[in-house]
């Protein structure tokens, strides 16, 4: 059997090499922030250590419980990942403000004097940077194992993922730890450098999934979707005169991934340049106290120094943002799945296509496209199984965008003129960008539509007059 | 900090070179504050002394103490630090980067400290009485202006030790009477320890302490 299985190997690795860096940061920046109180920078990195410990062995347990028990934690993962990062994000936020003495969290920042409330913080914090990503790597390997039959070649090829990752790792990174690379952390700055790790650390089925970036991206098309299409339906009066295919064209925009990507961005950019800016260009305090010559220019230059350093971090975090989404884009144009429509007529009304025809099965779980000749127009049909097992039958196109039908990308289907992602699960229902339902009759053998209820959806959809399939 | 009256501490400092002993067994202890001259024959040990102190370069044997810190153990880059906040030095040669002006020498020992500030340096000229030469380059300037600038470069840090190297060997008496007076309204006003080397007795004259070397070894140790 082969021993050597590589998406294991990689996954471990990549896991093995985020524990590395990621305590190295906490850890030199618990060391940089000790100052004389030493003794209790060893105590919080211990804290640290133990709850790195036990977070693993948290995720292997639940990893190994899941897979045992047959429960798909995909999903949860991913949230949960998400969930972190973005707990991160707005904790760095928060704490960009307090650094530039805008109180948000007072009691807080009485709390952080409290050694006790540290060492807590430092024992909870492995948890939240690594658990949701361990548990998902372990599942992924038991998972793996499982699938391929090869339990000892998966194992060994994850044990070796490790042995590359951590063995040169860690003593990279008490290295560095010695050379003072906490001095280049402060606490939103480390807080972003996490959040940052997790954004482009990647999910669990890839190392360059950029799940993070891309999730980030559905949320902000989700949300301006929702919001411009609940005002159309509150807008679409009968016959408004502003309605018209022309003004749709415009409206893709809107709904489409271009400006969804610009909000994206911003929402993750904006904070890291805010506290660059703010870091670099805000006035020094305490110089008044030092007016003296010499030890005024000493004064000014450690600040300085000290700045550039902490800022270097959130610049190189910065960088990665871009990187990151660049290469989450460059992923996500190349993926769409697309179909040739397969021409179909009617007979006496009705348009029948069968289930399973020529190795073509409707129930493969991708989508599948007909096409319906009606004097000069072309109308297409888009078929394609739910993950509640359900077929969807509709037209190839929606109520906003001009009518060039949807990709499938995993599992989600994509619109080609907006590229807006929509989840298998929510197709077959009725609005906005998901593509218009058909009324089809699903026997066993065959999907029966009436050729009338295609005719009048599709010219509603080239007229603009869609808000008869609107609820 | 060091006690007041142990702040610069030499014990049983030896120098070998392979063809001399520079120094042999120095013990010796400078006071905060205190203005020492140094003064021997040629080739007695006074520069190869100045340079241990400094810790521009290592004794053989033995042990400098500066201000409670011992730099014959500090590493390379700690002892720059320590050289650039608390040394000042001026040499017979005055080293002026010949293509800057005098501003622009000042404002690299700044830089080299911390950062530069053109007004602070201008100033500091302007009290060794060169602010009207601020623009000229070292080879516009006579052999006592460009010690008074050296001056200011080696004080414009605030060092707390001044280290001089005979800062007046190139200067005729006339000049050499106002450097040593400059020096002296600078020492008044700010206070820091001065080292000067010399073998003239008239410079040596100016400090309350005179020591004097031969041969590697400190003869005699005088104050007046
Ligand atoms: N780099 C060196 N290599 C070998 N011998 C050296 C070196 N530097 C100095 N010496 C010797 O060490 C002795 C002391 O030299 P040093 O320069 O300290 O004398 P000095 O008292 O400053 O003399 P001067 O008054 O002429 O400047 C001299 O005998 C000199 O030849
Ligand atoms: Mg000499």
């Amino acid at each position: 059997m082969n021993p050597f299985v590589a998406a294991p190997f990689i996954i471990i690795f990549r896991e093995g090499l985020k524990v590395c860096i990621v305590s190295l940061f906490v850890i030199s920046f618990l060391d940089a922030r000790s100052g004389d109180k030493s003794h209790a920078a060893s105590k919080w990195t211990k804290a640290f250590i133990i709850g790195l410990i036990l977070s693993l062995t948290l995720s292997v347990a639940i990893a190994a419980f899941t897979i045992h028990n047959h429960i798909d934690v995909r999903e949860e993962i991913g949230n949960f990942i998400a969930y972190s990062f973005a707990m991160l994000y707005i904790l760095a936020v928060i704490g960009l403000y307090q650094t530039h003495g805008i109180e948000l969290l007072g009691p807080l920042k009485k709390a952080g004097n409290n050694s006790f409330f540290v060492t807590a913080v430092c024992f909870a914090v492995p948890f939240m940077l690594f658990l949701p990503e361990n548990v998902g790597a372990f599942a992924f390997l038991h998972e793996t194992a499982l699938m391929k039959g090869n339990t000892y070649g998966c194992y060994f090829s994850a044990f070796m993922g490790l042995v590359l990752s951590a063995g040169p790792g860690i003593p990279i990174a008490s290295y560095l730890r010695k050379k003072g690379i906490g001095s280049f952390f402060d606490l939103p700055g480390l807080l972003f450098s996490l959040a940052v790790i997790k954004l482009i650390g990647g999910g669990i089925r890839g190392f360059a999934e950029m799940t993070l970036v891309s999730s980030v991206q559905r949320g902000a098309m989700k949300m301006l979707h929702d919001m411009i299409h609940q005002l159309f339906v509150i807008l679409m009066l009968p016959d408004h005169p502003l309605l018209t295919p022309f003004v749709w064209r415009f409206v893709g925009f809107l709904f489409g991934s271009t400006l969804a990507i610009v909000i994206a961005l911003f929402v993750l950019a904006a904070p890291l340049a805010i506290y660059i800016v703010k870091t670099i260009f805000s006035p020094m305090t305490g110089i008044e106290m030092t007016q003296e010559g010499a030890h005024r220019r000493a004064f000014i230059a450690a600040q300085r120094s000290r700045r550039r350093k902490v800022t270097a971090p959130v610049f190189i975090s910065l960088l990665l943002v871009f990187a990151s989404w660049y290469a989450a884009s460059g992923e996500r144009s190349t993926s769409l799945y697309l179909p040739q429509p397969l021409p179909v007529v009617s007979d006496k009304g009705v348009i029948s296509i069968p289930l399973r025809e020529s190795g073509d099965d409707l129930f493969d779980g991708r989508i599948h496209k007909f096409s319906f000749s009606s004097g000069s127009d072309v109308i297409r049909i888009l078929i394609v199984k739910k993950p509640d097992g359900r077929l969807a039958t509709c037209l190839d196109a929606c109520e906003i965008c001009p009518q060039e039908g949807y990709g499938q990308s995993h599992e989600r289907i994509v619109c080609l003129y907006c590229k807006t992602p929509i989840p298998l699960k929510s197709i077959g229902e009725p609005g906005g960008c998901n593509p218009i339902p058909l009324n089809a009759v699903v026997t066993d053998r065959d999907v029966r539509i009436q050729a009338s209820d295609i005719l009048k959806k599709w010219q509603d959809v080239k007229t603009g007059k869609t808000k008869g399939s609107v609820k | 900090m060091g006690s007041a009256d142990e702040f610069i501490k030499l014990r049983c400092v030896s120098k070998e070179y392979a063809t001399a002993s520079a120094l042999r067994g120095i013990d010796m202890v400078v006071e905060k504050g205190q203005w020492v001259s140094v003064v021997g024959p040629s080739g007695s040990g006074k520069s190869t002394l100045l340079n241990i102190m400094s810790g521009l370069d290592n004794p053989t044997s033995g042990q400098v103490v500066i201000d409670s810190t011992d730099i014959t153990a500090m590493k390379e880059d700690e002892m720059a630090r320590f050289r650039r906040e608390k040394i000042g030095f001026v040499f017979q040669q005055s080293h002026l980067i010949p293509y800057l002006n005098a501003v622009e020498n000042v404002m690299l020992a700044q830089y080299f400290h911390s950062i530069a500030d053109e007004r602070e340096a201008a100033d500091s000229l302007e009290r060794v009485g060169m602010g009207h030469r601020i623009d000229h380059k070292p080879s516009q300037l006579s052999g006592g202006e460009q010690q008074r600038i050296c001056i200011a470069r080696a004080l414009i840090n605030s060092p707390q030790i001044l280290l001089a190297d005979e800062p007046t060997g190139n200067l005729d008496r006339e000049n050499t009477r106002k450097i040593l007076e400059l020096l002296n309204r600078l020492y008044s006003e700010r206070q820091f320890t001065i080292i000067l080397v010399t073998h003239d007795p008239f410079v040596a004259q100016w400090g309350r302490r005179t020591i004097t070397m031969e041969d590697g070894k400190i003869i005699r140790d005088e104050y007046r």
